[in-house]
């Protein structure tokens, strides 16, 4: 909660301060940066997203030699907040790119831009040293990542290219339709009277496409990543070019929309304040804010919570409360039922995220890891290939990449939160028992009755008023 | 104009701050998405701010190495790792 209030106020400030510096009028700001604190971001990932225009405020206030010390600070802190693999890797390569322009066109201040650029890159190679040194250099050991046999799959270019412009994508949430809508509409009209406006305002137009070129550019490199004949050649290469995703630039995309948001509502102002429209102009942006307004509010965590205030019931698929989603009252009683300690066996879960047993303190054979020993994958295929053999999507999806290292079932195909009241059953369910035995896992914790198998005790079923599962555990034999 | 500017930059941070409110007013019962975060890092976070310093982690994947979990933002493990079981669900 007090992380997405900080991300909040963090994105506001980033947002506001970057439109002063661009746009210089104090309501374009305001609007802005409220409609952009409220999109739905991911609290895990810190200021990976909705930080990002505060790093742009830090790179304008360098390259206009403004308030460095500001700007020092924002630069200094971003590395601790945001994730070198996510999103700063795509910083620093941008901000190296700017130095090249800086040191080219003999910038006033290609020191002081190099300086920030060397604070960030430095900072993040020490932060994030144990990765960087497992990525250059070889892992050392027998470690063999599973990693390595990973198969990326070709998409449709143009597809894509559409997708990530028109949609965007879920980590990185813009919810943008209706910017590009409105400043398409807005360029459009903006360069039919182009020739008639001020200096100041062509420059700023100039820059409004800049932005808009840089987010074309990375829908086409994202697309372009994932075009067959490129992907066949990752393919082929292998390490790096299948693991690392260098198209993850669109994580810079929901504070680009956002800034040309601003520089919409900008135009839209100016256009609407000429000539006989004039009356038009307050009742034309009000109704681009209101909906804009609308929009990102119906899709944010906020609207959902706000509910969740006056309606403490409600619940609503994709969202849980911390107590509800790891349950710890219910796995306390399992854990006490098994009444051993619980270093002493592993547990698998069925039709439930590993992470909550995980969390309440359970050894688990099971896991999400986008990095771990390639031996655990394939001994973990002999366990569950019965049910990989019946669905060959669950099939390609575990054999070509595998991060997820669930137990699943054909039955319910890719669902590890099942809630009590669905009241699911698994009619046939295999799994290798002599394989789990093997490696040490003795129970299954499941959130759904499992009929047919025969090496499956049921020992005990849990539940409690409070928690939204329903218990099933099972003895391997 | 700096007047306006400070107006206006004052009352949007009140803004934001009303509008989340019903997260701190909602604490531990505030609805988390899901994906990625209640299913994964969070645990990234727990796990290796539990383990910290040492080589293996053992509750996961039937006894994994470290570089098997991979953590986000460096410096919300500091935060994990400072944090107890409570301070954690507020946090988030």
């Amino acid at each position: 909660m007090l992380n997405y209030f900080i991300v909040a106020v963090a994105a506001y400030l980033g947002m506001f301060l970057c439109l002063k510096e661009l746009l210089n009028k104090p309501w374009i700001s305001l609007c802005t940066a409220i409609i952009f604190s409220v999109l739905p971001f991911y609290s895990v990932y810190g200021l990976s997203v909705m930080g990002q225009p505060l790093l742009l405020y830090a790179s304008i206030l360098l390259w206009k030699n403004k308030k460095e010390k500001i700007s020092y600070i924002i630069i200094f802190l971003f590395p601790f907040c945001s994730s070198l693999v996510l999103a700063g890797y795509a910083d620093v390569i941008i901000w190296m790119l700017f130095c090249v322009y800086a040191w080219v066109s003999k910038h006033k201040n290609k020191w002081k831009f190099l300086g920030g650029f060397i604070i960030l890159l430095v900072e993040y190679l020490i932060l994030n040293y144990d990765l960087v040194s497992q990525m250059l250099f070889s892992q050392g050991g027998d470690f063999v990542s599973h990693r390595g046999e990973w198969v990326i799959k070709a998409d449709p270019f143009l597809t894509k290219f559409w997708e990530l412009l028109e949609i965007g994508h879920s980590h990185a949430a813009s919810y943008h339709k209706f910017i590009l809508v409105v400043s398409a509409a807005v360029i459009f009209f903006v360069l039919c009277v182009f020739k008639s406006l001020k200096d100041e305002e062509q420059r700023k137009f100039r820059q409004m496409l800049m932005f808009y070129v840089c987010i074309l550019f990375i829908a086409f490199f994202y697309a372009f990543w994932r075009f067959k004949p490129v992907v066949d050649l990752r393919n082929s290469l292998g390490g790096l070019f299948v693991s690392f995703q260098v198209d993850r630039f669109y994580w810079l995309n929901p504070c680009l929309w956002y800034i040309i948001f601003g520089y919409t509502l900008y135009f839209l102002y100016l256009l609407c304040s000429n000539g006989k429209i004039r009356f038009l102009k307050y009742t034309v942006t009000f109704l681009v804010i209101a909906m804009a307004t609308g929009y990102v509010g119906h899709y944010s965590m906020l609207k959902k919570n706000i509910i969740k205030l006056f309606q403490r019931s409600y619940q609503t698929q994709g969202y849980a409360s911390w107590e509800e989603f790891f349950s710890p009252e219910l796995f306390a009683e399992i854990k006490e039922y098994i009444g051993r300690p619980v270093n002493d066996y592993l547990v698998g879960s069925v039709g439930l995220y590993p992470s909550i047993p995980l969390y309440n303190g359970f050894y688990c054979i099971d896991g999400y890891s986008n990095n771990y020993d390639l031996k655990h994958k394939l001994d973990f295929r002999k366990i569950i290939e019965p049910e990989l053999n019946k669905n060959e999507k669950l099939k390609v999806y575990f054999d070509d990449w595998g991060s997820r290292c669930y137990f699943f079932s054909n039955e319910i195909p890719f669902e590890y939160n099942i809630n009590k009241n669905r009241g699911v059953v698994l009619k046939n369910f295999q799994v290798n028992t002599q394989a789990l035995t093997e490696k040490g896992c003795e129970y299954l914790i499941s959130s759904v009755e499992i009929l047919n198998n025969n090496s499956l005790k049921l020992e005990k079923v849990f539940e409690n008023k409070d928690s939204v599962y329903k218990i099933f555990l099972y003895k391997i034999f | 104009m700096m007047y306006t500017w400070k107006k206006c930059f004052i009352s949007g941070l009140m803004i934001v701050i009303i509008l989340y409110l019903p997260l701190i007013l909602l604490g531990k019962d505030t609805l988390i998405y899901i994906h990625d975060q209640l299913d994964g890092e969070v645990l990234s976070y727990i796990l290796q701010a539990k383990h910290f310093g040492e080589k293996e982690i053992p509750e996961f994947l039937g006894g994994a190495t470290k570089a098997s979990i991979v953590i986000p933002v460096p410096g919300m493990l500091i935060l994990y790792g400072l944090l107890g079981g409570g301070g954690r669900q507020r946090f988030c």
